[in-house]
């Protein structure tokens, strides 16, 4: 046992080594090193057959694979927005947590307390011959295949290898019974939630971001198209979206927008002009943490990527187990998914005016933002809402004071993409935050609301939503 | 019983004898397997540039891929392979590239290139000046920044041309839009664009050791939000002039520009309200060629909404594009379509030219346009475009931008390559969204086929050169293209259909310095390269 303990153990390390260089391009030193590391399993573990705590850090690399997997999948997939993506993370991270839960006494299954749907009984079928590995990858590849199903053929084709490789890695010493069966069940869990979430609203939303039957109304305060895309409505229907939680829409019923005005002495237009001072402002900073944040689809896997890489980064840095994994990373998906929702809702409902479109009427005809503006209303920041009910989640669950490092744009090369470094989520968040009005695409006071409301979205769900 | 073979012979007669189509669109059987990776919205980029990188004699292209990174194709004997990499191209990774125009500005022999770079206001990093990509040996390219020559800019498209005549190539770079603000009405209703736009620039070769950038000094620093532009000798006074499309020109006030070369001197004259051609459009691509043989080039101008088609009458541009049914002014009812690149070739080699346009949505405030924007095809029947959309093969929904003409696979025809940008709309549901590759299927006629270049380390591009080719009587210029379309770049080699006869009658060259070369009774189906000592029969 010793001989296997060391084994795992330096398996676990590549993991963690891993997460730290791709950062750093090394991707490939490690795949070749993680090779033997593979064929050391393969002649191992026939003799070892439990649900040890090496198989629980198992099913926690292949939990934290799958959700590289759909990091790189946010990007490559056409459609998938901030909501789009947000969604998908939840669901997966539902999956995650529910397909473990019979093999974890401690936790419970929490599809009871979600909004119309109870997981069926017959699934707690007798554990005992099941490889729970090949449980959580057969339910996790299911999930990504169906929540990212438009993925281009080299998407399909790396997911294809991925699953195959996760496989040979852990079927060795599992009879073909039992891995037929293993299959069955991970896949059983899978798709129950799915065809539940099927229900809720957004299940073909990556090819409807701008469904054509929509008209914005048109007013004094409404939102327009902006340059330089003039991208009508973004997903004008995905506050109506069924949360996954309920009654987290009603967290935010307070959530009220600032009065219009033209008025020079008004809040809004006070608003109006300190951002356009600061975008006259050359400073590079601003330009620097604008763009560190913006999280456009396609280049960082979209602000709910961003933020669950975040997460992973904790789970490596402060060592967490298993257990507080799939519980941080459901609340968290929850939560972000949930709080897109509410801010979307809250979008369409008040279909608020753009500072680039204010500020070109009543102040600076040729203003432009330093990044682009959205393609929808711009109150409440959905980017404020889901960082205040992401980092909510991410502070109850971290464990000590250790500096955090961002260093999900460590590798991109459009844009500075050096790690920045925070003491607390708290302030992460509030960077975050600002950065939409550095950006200018934001007013100073809804960012101020936003923040607000999606920290009390992730309190909401942290203090309802029970695992244990 | 009769009744049943009735409809049996009305259903045979509808379907039986399906009509094949005029192109096969065989990109991806061809390599081209470049899907974009990414979900970015594309508003624009995709200007594409034919371009023989080794001169192996089978011509390769480079794909601008505006958010994306670019790519180079090298022909693998009619298969594209991706080059980027080693060639090095890889260097303009995460830059925005709009378009490339390629030319061999050291006369060295080897193509290299320019790439207009958009990007600002786009939240993309700083990556916003334009690149030269100089070709060593036909092995691998350089990057040379030219910010210190031109600074930041939004460029959208480039052509080259020598407008000195001193043998080296000069390129002018058009420069997009500087900030973008919007027209509302009294209740906020977004009526219209109020935009500003950087200037254009001219870069001047200096014995192909630098460029100095002289639009000022030659008059031609536009700020009109350039969109397109081509040298081209309109006038046949010997000198390459200056068309400029400039977009949004209803709301800038700023038309199209027609600038007059007024060489030995150094500079160009405005001459677009005494030709006409100083439309206030939304100017998006140009092409030329001599739709009439009467020796002069003709031009087609793409626009949303109404295309414009110019013929040179003594150096007057005369638009006929309604009366010659090329005009695509609406799609549906009374809402436009986009035109990007409305190419002349001559797609079955009957001696005439027929006409591409490359069409796709692109999101406005206003005009409304319609997102299933199909792309176009006209072939010339005793000189009338007939539409054969239908049949072509071409009019697929997507959303194309630039696109270029050659003959990829070396097969005796012409072909079609055509970009297509990613767009989020419901409408491209499952469709393939990436380049085209249209390959020509066609009966074809016979052709003469020619390449020019200097010698001596002069004028190798050719640009300026013209060839006139003669046959039953008429005469039908061709000028080596320097950019065309919507930034892109068609091949250098100048393809003339012969129809069912087996030789061109007549070929007058004429080189820029005015030395005149003619050649009789070329044999068909053979590509000649010339240069001012003479003929060399390559294929």
């Amino acid at each position: 046992m010793k001989c296997k303990f060391t084994i795992y153990s330096l398996i676990e390390i590549l993991h963690k080594i891993e997460y730290l260089l791709v950062i750093l391009k090394m991707r490939l030193i490690i795949s070749s090193l993680k090779k033997y590391s593979v064929v050391m399993v393969m002649i191992t573990s026939s003799c070892y057959f439990s649900y040890s705590q090496d198989t629980h850090q198992n099913v926690k690399a292949i939990n934290d694979k799958c959700l590289l997997e759909a990091y790189d999948l946010t990007r490559n997939c056409v459609g998938f927005s901030a909501p789009v993506s947000g969604r998908a993370f939840a669901y997966l991270s539902v999956i995650m947590y529910e397909t473990s839960v019979p093999f974890i006494a401690e936790l419970k299954s929490v599809t009871k307390q979600f909004s119309d749907f109870n997981m069926s009984e017959s699934i707690n079928d007798d554990l005992s011959h099941l490889s729970w590995e090949l449980v959580v990858i057969s339910s996790n590849i299911k999930a990504l295949n169906y929540y990212y199903r438009n993925m281009p053929p080299a998407s399909k084709q790396r997911l294809m290898t991925l699953e195959q490789q996760l496989k040979e890695a852990y079927v060795t010493g599992v009879s073909a019974n039992s891995k037929l069966k293993s299959i069955q069940f991970g896949e059983a869990i899978a798709t129950q939630i799915i065809d539940w979430s099927k229900s809720d609203g957004g299940d073909i939303g990556f090819e409807e971001n701008f469904p054509e039957t929509f008209s914005p109304k048109e007013c004094i305060s409404c939102w327009t198209k902006t340059t330089p895309g003039y991208l009508p409505a973004l997903l004008p229907y995905w506050g109506e979206n069924r949360t996954i939680l309920a009654g987290v829409k009603e967290v935010s019923n307070a959530c009220v927008v600032t009065e219009f005005s033209k008025d020079s002495s008004s809040l809004l237009f006070k608003d109006a002009m300190s951002l356009y001072l600061n975008a006259k402002d050359n400073n590079p900073e601003y330009e620097t943490i604008a763009e560190f944040w913006d999280d456009s689809p396609g280049y960082s896997g979209t602000p709910v990527g961003h933020f669950f890489m975040l997460a992973l980064n904790q789970t490596i840095v402060e060592e967490f187990s298993l257990t507080e994994s799939l519980e941080m990373n459901l609340k968290m998906g929850i939560a972000i998914n949930d709080a897109i929702i509410s801010s979307w809702y809250l979008k369409y409902k008040y279909n608020f005016i753009r500072p680039i479109t204010y500020i070109q009427r009543y102040i600076d005809p040729q203003f432009n933002s330093r990044i682009p503006s959205p393609p929808f209303p711009e109150f409440p920041s959905g980017h404020s809402f889901q960082s205040g009910a992401a980092t909510t989640i991410l502070s109850e669950f971290r464990k000590s004071g250790a500096l955090i490092i961002d260093s999900t744009n460590w590798n991109r090369e459009d844009i500075i993409g050096t790690p920045r470094k925070f003491d607390s989520y708290h302030s992460l968040g509030e960077e975050a935050s600002k950065s939409r009005f550095y950006g200018g695409i934001h007013f100073d006071e809804t960012l101020r609301i936003s923040l607000l409301y999606g920290r009390k979205i992730g309190a909401y769900v942290n203090s309802t939503l029970e695992c244990r | 019983m009769h009744r049943i073979l009735l409809i049996f012979v009305t259903i045979y007669s509808c379907f039986g004898q399906a009509q094949s189509l005029l192109f096969d669109e065989v990109g991806t059987e061809k390599g081209l397997n470049y899907i974009y990776p990414g979900n970015e919205f594309q508003m624009a980029g995709g200007g594409v540039m034919v371009i023989d990188v080794n001169n192996d004699g089978w011509d390769d292209f480079f794909q601008s891929g505006g958010v994306f990174n670019s790519k180079l194709w090298l022909n693998a004997k009619g298969t594209f392979v991706d080059a980027t990499d080693l060639y090095g191209v890889n260097a303009l990774n995460d830059y925005f590239i709009q378009g490339a125009v390629s030319a061999d500005y050291d006369n060295d022999g080897f193509q290299d290139f320019i790439v207009v770079n958009y990007g600002i206001g786009m939240g993309r990093g700083d990556k916003f000046e334009p690149c030269l990509m100089h070709n060593i040996n036909g092995e691998k390219f350089e990057l040379i920044s030219l910010k210190d020559v031109v600074g930041p800019g939004n460029f959208s498209a480039a052509c080259w041309g020598d407008v000195n005549n001193d043998g080296f190539s000069d390129v002018y770079l058009t420069n997009y839009i500087e900030t973008m603000g919007g027209i509302s009405d009294e209740n906020g209703v977004e009526i219209g664009y109020n935009p500003t736009c950087f200037k254009n620039k001219l870069l001047i070769n200096v014995n192909g050791t630098k460029f100095v950038e002289k639009a000022i000094d030659y008059g031609v620093n536009d700020g009109g939000c350039g969109l397109a532009a081509s040298l081209t000798d309109v006038d046949l006074d010997g000198d390459l002039d200056l068309l400029l499309l400039n977009d949004f020109g209803e709301w800038t006030g700023k038309g199209n520009k027609y600038y007059r070369n007024d060489f030995p001197k150094e500079g160009f004259t405005d001459i677009s309200d005494d030709t006409g051609f100083n439309q206030k459009m939304y100017g998006m691509g140009i092409g030329q060629g001599d739709i009439d043989s009467d020796g002069d080039l003709d031009y087609y101008v793409t626009n949303i909404g109404e295309n414009y088609f110019f013929k040179n009458q003594n150096g007057a541009l005369l638009n006929s594009a309604k009366e010659d049914g090329v005009d695509l002014t609406y799609v549906s009812d009374s809402i436009r379509g986009t035109s990007w690149s409305g190419l002349f070739f001559d797609c079955d080699f009957d001696g005439d030219l027929d006409l591409y346009v490359s069409k796709g949505n692109v999101s406005t405030l206003v005009p409304k346009t319609v997102i299933k924007d199909q792309n176009k095809f006209f072939v010339n029947e005793n000189g009338k475009f007939i539409d054969k959309s239908q049949s072509s093969g071409v009019n697929d929904l997507l959303s194309h931008r630039g696109a270029a003409i050659f003959d990829f696979d070396l097969d005796g025809d012409l072909d079609i390559v055509s970009s297509v940008v990613k767009l989020p709309w419901s409408a491209y549901r499952g469709l393939d969204q990436k380049l085209k590759l249209f390959k020509n299927t066609m009966p074809n006629g016979n052709f003469v086929a020619v390449k020019l270049s200097g010698i001596n380390n002069v004028n190798r591009d050719c640009f300026g050169c013209k060839a006139f080719f003669e046959q039953n009587g008429n005469v039908t210029l061709k000028e080596v293209d320097g950019g065309s379309g919507q930034a892109s770049q068609s091949s250098k080699t100048l393809y003339f259909g012969l129809g069912d006869k087996e030789s061109l009658e007549l070929l007058k060259v004429v080189w820029p310095d005015g030395t005149v070369k003619i050649y009789k009774n070329l044999k068909s189906n053979t590509v000649y390269h010339m240069n001012t000592k003479g003929k060399l029969k390559i294929q």
